[in-house]
């Protein structure tokens, strides 16, 4: 028996492998050949570029700094884009309601998605001196219109038959909101959240460059490396900031696939 | 029972406004639909057979006239979860289970369930009488076009509406499917007793299901004729090769042609 179960998963094992290999093998093959490149160059120019020895030793040499910072800057950004979410998804509730709502906030929303959040940073900065609070500021301001835009469209786009329906049952406004636009509203956050978890690190990375001397994040890892004209260190902090956006972006792919399964964005990713 | 009226229409007229003038979309019309019957609405394209039913389910006010349902204006019906409703795009909810859809009635609007004259039936018992018992926990995108409709049928009989109001359910099946369904929809009315209005463009579905088929005139649509059905029931698979039914058919197309030739809507 067990010898017959071998035999039949192997062939679908080796298919799977196949499949795997097909997939990620040209990705592969390129950042194979780009650290090649980069390595290249590095050797011949160091004070362009660090050695990737040079880079990875930073890191070995120094996890709990590295840790610690990487800690802060994702504490910035998950503050910024959790309170940033409640006041908008709260703020599109209210807007798909009541529409002079939509009309006193859009526009003002609009000119603070047009102004360059980074410039806000310095200015922050003063005002709260030293805090964490500048930080969140940031990274909640400089998320909040995707946010914003994406919860109304979501909560907007019902099936106008089944907002029937449900009024023939003479559903409350709390029951239709409950049980039709926030469900419809999924697609469109998963799709916010996808822009708006990188758009989040970015956030609290350029804060901590305005901000020196509060907790130290990866951010302030980069400055000090500026500062101190050390390159490993500034692309030692790149590499766990492009880490953290990667394990944002698979951490939402996961919770859409199960979340989202009956809709072709969910479905699709499989 | 049945010589009480169920739905009364009075003189019930709809016009829209248009950006080239008011459109004229329905009556005056007068209908009346005895408690426990099955009535059909048949008629040429554009109508207004759609505007009634969304007037008598209360979705759409009436410029004009009055409608009741078992005594009660469309707006209070509704209150009391009086109107069963199945549209003709479904409406199914795709994030939920076909159980969880059929369950749908029964959690909204919680209230009313409590001072109703019928307790509610069990979502999964309808679902299996529809043939569902194996499909409970698929999704609707997950199911067949006729498995779908047979999902809607039994979500607007789980709560046991005084008024069903069905809105050409079956055209988007193909002939056969369709033919199946129309059967299994006869077969579960007539184990509730409730009063459907339905919307049709095929005749022969017309005189199949009902007790009278209500021929409409052009827009602004208005009652041109009402053709009592008398074949016994429960009607059967045999019904459709009878010679009443196609007494009855027959009797309906010409009504229907007479509307035809009498006003064309003007391009």
């Amino acid at each position: 028996m067990t010898n017959l179960r071998r035999t039949t998963h192997a062939p679908r094992r080796r298919r799977r492998a196949a499949r795997l290999v097909a997939r990620w093998a040209p990705a592969a093959v390129l950042l194979g050949l780009l650290v090649l490149a980069w390595q290249l160059v590095a050797l011949h120019n160091a004070y362009l570029i660090p050695r990737i020895g040079a880079i990875w030793s930073q890191i070995v040499d120094h996890p709990r700094e590295f840790l610690d910072a990487a800690g802060v800057t994702l504490e910035e950004s998950g503050v910024g884009l959790g309170a940033s979410f409640v006041i908008a998804f709260s703020l599109a509730i209210a807007m798909s309601h009541i529409p002079v709502v939509e009309r006193a906030v859009m526009p003002l929303a609009v000119i603070l998605n047009v102004t360059p959040v980074v410039s806000l940073a310095p200015g922050l900065a003063v005002a709260f001196s030293f805090t964490m609070t500048p930080r969140y500021l940031v990274t909640g301001i400089i998320v909040f219109f995707p946010l914003l835009v994406n919860s109304l469209v979501g909560l907007r786009s019902i099936d106008p038959g089944a907002l029937q329906y449900f009024q023939t049952l003479h559903a409350s406004r709390l029951e239709v909101l409950l049980h039709l636009r926030i469900p419809s509203s999924l697609p469109f956050l998963f799709a916010a959240a996808r822009i708006c978890f990188p758009l989040s690190v970015i956030g609290a990375v350029v804060s901590e460059f305005s901000t020196a001397g509060t907790a130290s994040g990866l951010g302030s890892l980069i400055e000090v490396g500026f500062q101190e004209n050390y390159l490993p260190q500034i692309y030692a902090a790149i590499f766990c900031l492009s880490l953290l956006g990667l394990a944002f972006t698979l951490l939402v792919t996961l919770v859409e696939r199960r979340v989202l399964s009956w809709h072709p964005a969910g479905s699709a990713r499989r | 029972m049945e010589d009480q009226p169920g739905l009364v229409v009075s003189g019930v007229a709809k016009t829209y406004v248009s950006e080239d003038g008011p459109v004229p979309a329905l009556g005056p019309v007068d209908l009346q639909v005895s408690r426990g019957r099955f009535v059909t609405l048949i008629g040429p394209s554009g109508c207004g057979k759609s505007t009634l039913l969304r007037v008598v389910a209360g979705l759409d006010r009436p410029d004009t006239g009055a409608i009741s349902i078992f005594g009660e204006d469309p707006e209070y019906a509704r209150r009391l979860k009086h109107i069963g409703f199945v549209p003709q795009a479904l409406a199914l909810l795709p994030w939920r289970t076909v159980l969880e859809n059929a369950r749908l009635p029964l959690e909204l609007n919680r209230s009313a369930g409590t001072g109703r004259p019928k307790p509610a039936r069990d979502p999964a018992e309808v679902l299996r009488a529809l043939g569902l018992g194996e499909v409970l926990d698929r999704r609707p995108a997950e199911l067949s076009g006729g498995m779908r409709q047979r999902v809607a049928i039994a979500r607007a009989f789980v709560h046991e509406p005084a008024v069903l109001l069905m809105d050409e359910p079956f055209s988007s099946l193909d002939e056969l499917t369709g033919e199946v369904l129309r059967h299994e929809l006869l077969q579960l009315w007539q184990s509730t007793g409730t009063t459907v209005l339905f919307v049709s463009h095929s005749v022969s579905e017309a005189v199949l299901l009902s007790d009278e088929v209500v021929v409409m005139t052009h827009a602004p649509g208005r009652v041109a004729a009402v053709i009592p059905v008398t074949l016994e029931r429960p009607r059967g698979d045999l019904v459709e090769v009878s010679d009443a039914f196609r007494d009855v058919e027959r009797e309906v197309r010409l009504a229907l042609r007479s509307v035809m030739h009498a006003g064309q809507p003007r391009p």
